[in-house]
């Protein structure tokens, strides 16, 4: 069976096959290394539902204790399940971080360090390992994977799209209610739903530095974020997009526009938490609920004008910490704040394979969260590493974030238990060198370890 | 010109013919989608060519009927999204959603039942959309003691949400606003017919002095705002017929407005 295999003349049960067998065929052009099919009999492994948004933060959840925003949904969810404070994506944009995702590698290794480069060809993706193992795997909503088909991945897709979430989201949560209700019954399902808001936030500024439309609301704006007034000693990408945003919107911006900015961005995050309630809603009413594995989270957060940012790319906080929540009803603990372990978007593809009772392909770099989720012991990482636009490196442990950049002579380096706001940069003060110097070595142990694609080297040491 | 016209007056069409909205009438819409927001300026942030609006689909509302104030009536509404994977691509899949409605004609448009339909389909000559395959979802509502229950699947249990206030939606609120039978006041918003968006407010806006086609128009302005959901500017002429319903990306844009 080929790839150009004529869909359109297969009944619905054959199309199933079909599409298992042209996942078969396209996976086994990327590895040999395939895992062995599901073992005869009805196969009752667990569901897992990957419920990913865009650009929401971690601190944009009234759970994590926002104030302005109200998730009910992303809160309900948390409450039933594991709720990790301490998750960080590969990555901060979109096509890198769902690139590392679903092949479980780092933005480096499958050739996306920015946007709409096209994935190395011979990793294999969560779609397909999933697929082979005998999971019915759906797409629904965003995919934003460049180089790499969905139809390579997903043997059942309603939609590929790439809209706006102001009126497209509605259609996405009711395509999951669709899919469930028409699913095959006889293999357990691999579902990646992709709600697009509230990343088009990122349209609001052509307009923000005029009034607040709604004078009777002003009440509800934002003041300015506790760490709009930063230290600047900043690596100078990060200088350079900061004057990027000032030149092209914020110069003039008062506090008005700062608050119309993220007034709007949390109704984005409410609109989109009414449709993963209606998700939840939609699995808690069938009777796949008990045996679904739910897994919430966002590709990268949003500035949202703390240290005067807005958007993404960057390694603050805002930009680069994100909801990572995680339920499983009766194998999961339920309302588990997790404040402890460091957690990565690489992590997904693992712990999928884990539930799914399948060996992951080799040379993932994440780790299963089912040994953390379901209270086992286990040795967990002492860093976590993120990548930026090729040349930046971000890397976590217990107590510090130390951030470098190709090409800049400025490092920076936060206290992130007594300076959570990330305010002031350590990494020049001579009594933190030992500790920049230990995490910049960790940066390069696992640098050398990846197997890197060839990445051009004006995007490697970019001109500042 | 009011702030909620940014991305598209260009967009606005100029009508001649008389409009009586108390009588039967269809109206269609045509959806602007704005993409590549950052082609739209340089580099100094001046603006440098139109924003890239598509079309990216159509909203019928057809009414068969006069509506008496407070009385029961019906809308039949077609509401189509296309989807393109790519912004240079061509829409690959259509999202189609079918409905009937009984509502009240009162200050909001009061939701009443409902039958609707949920459609995905590819747009030939993409070929690998498995949903061409299924039929229609079905939904019903149906609003009564302050609750509204929606229902879906055949033997799953339905959806039911407390309601604070009145039930609305786009399309009935549409009516409402062009009916002249508007007030101001707080809605509970099924969303799509779906999604349940509770506690918006509706209230007026200054109106808007708009060029439209060569034309000086007087826009009167209604918008829907509140927690989850982002503004909804529903703009009306002096006839009042609704030009535009405008969110911050997406647009709904009057293309024919006719009495039956």
């Amino acid at each position: 069976m080929s790839e150009s295999f004529d869909f359109n003349s297969l009944d619905r049960r054959n199309f199933l096959k079909a599409g298992s067998a042209l996942s078969l065929s396209t996976f086994f052009k990327f590895s040999e290394a395939a895992p062995s099919a599901c073992c005869p009999g009805p196969d009752t492994r667990p569901n897992i539902l990957f419920l990913n948004l865009d650009q929401l933060s971690h601190l944009a959840v009234s759970a994590h204790g926002n104030p302005y925003v109200k998730t009910p949904n992303i809160d309900r969810l948390a409450k039933r399940g594991v709720d990790f404070s301490r998750s960080y994506t590969p990555d901060p944009i979109c096509c890198p971080a769902r690139s590392a995702w679903c092949t479980g590698r780092y933005s480096s290794e499958t050739n996306v360090v920015v946007n709409n480069r096209t994935i190395r060809k011979d990793l294999p993706d969560y779609g397909q390992w999933l697929g082979k193992s005998g999971y019915q795997t759906v797409h629904i909503g965003k995919w934003h994977v460049p180089g790499r088909m969905l139809k390579e991945s997903f043997q059942l897709v309603p939609h590929n799209s790439h809209p706006q979430g102001e009126y497209s989201d509605n259609l996405v949560a009711m395509s999951f209610e669709a899919f469930l209700a028409n699913r095959d019954r006889n293999r357990p399902f691999f579902a990646q739903v992709g709600l697009m808001n509230p990343h088009d936030c990122g349209n609001v500024p052509r307009s923000s530095k005029l009034p607040f439309p709604f004078p009777h609301l002003k009440d509800q704006l934002p003041p300015f974020p506790p760490n709009f007034e930063y230290d600047p000693r900043e690596p100078e990408q990060f200088k350079k997009m900061f004057n990027g945003l000032r030149h092209a919107f914020t110069r003039e911006w008062t506090e008005e526009n700062w608050g119309h900015y993220q007034w709007i961005y949390y109704r984005m995050v409410e609109m989109v938490d009414v449709n993963v309630g209606y998700i939840l809603d939609t699995l808690e009413r069938s009777p796949d609920f008990e045996n679904t594995l739910v897994v919430l989270t966002s590709d990268h957060g949003e500035g949202k004008g703390y240290h005067h940012m807005l958007f993404k790319d960057n390694f603050y906080d805002e930009s680069s910490r994100v909801p990572t929540i995680v339920a499983f009803p009766g194998k999961v603990p339920e309302g588990v704040h997790d404040e402890e372990h460091l957690v990565s978007g690489l992590d997904f593809f693992p712990t999928f394979c884990d539930y799914a009772e399948v060996e992951p392909p080799k040379d993932l770099r994440g780790l299963s969260l089912r040994p953390v989720l379901e209270q086992k012991e286990t040795e967990w990482r002492r860093y976590l590493l993120s990548q930026s636009r090729a040349s930046g490196r971000m890397i976590l442990d217990e107590r510090y974030k130390f951030v470098r950049y190709n090409g800049s002579p400025t490092t920076q380096l936060f206290d992130m238990i007594d300076d959570p706001l990330e305010t002031k940069n350590l990494a020049p003060e001579a009594a933190y060198a030992d500790v920049c110097q230990r995490l910049a070595d960790e940066i390069d142990r696992v640098e050398s370890t990846l197997d890197n694609a060839d990445i051009p080297k004006s995007l490697l040491y970019p001109k500042v | 010109m009011h702030q909620s016209f940014d991305l598209y007056p260009g967009y606005l069409r100029h009508f001649d013919e008389a409009f009586d909205p108390a009588k039967p009438y269809r109206i269609e819409y045509e959806i602007h989608a704005q993409r590549n927001y950052k082609k739209w300026r340089d580099e100094n942030g001046k603006q440098i060519v139109e924003p890239q609006v598509r079309s990216e689909g159509s909203l019928v509302i057809e009414r068969a009927t006069s509506a008496k104030p407070g009385q029961p009536c019906q809308l039949k509404v077609e509401h189509v999204r296309a989807w393109r994977t790519w912004t240079d691509a061509e829409p690959a899949v259509k999202q189609i959603l079918r409905a009937d409605i009984d509502y009240t004609a009162d200050a909001i448009g009061s939701l009443n039942k409902w039958n609707m339909t949920y459609h995905s389909i590819p747009i030939p000559p993409v070929k690998f959309y498995k949903f061409e395959e299924l039929p229609p979802f079905a939904k019903t509502g149906l609003v009564g003691g302050n609750r509204v229950i929606i229902t879906g699947a055949e033997g799953t249990p339905p959806a039911i949400h407390e309601l604070g206030h009145a039930p609305t939606s786009l399309y009935t609120l549409m009516d409402a606003v062009q009916s002249g039978r508007i007030k101001t006041g707080h809605v509970d918003y099924l969303d799509d017919l779906t999604m349940f968006r509770p506690g918006l407010e509706v209230c007026t806006l200054p109106d808007s002095e708009n060029e439209i086609e060569g034309h000086q128009h007087i826009m009167k302005g209604h918008a829907l705002v509140g927690p989850a959901l982002l503004p909804q500017y529903i703009w009306q002429d002096e006839q009042s017929r609704i030009h535009a319903v405008i969110g911050r990306n997406v647009a709904y844009v009057l293309t024919k407005a006719v009495n039956l």
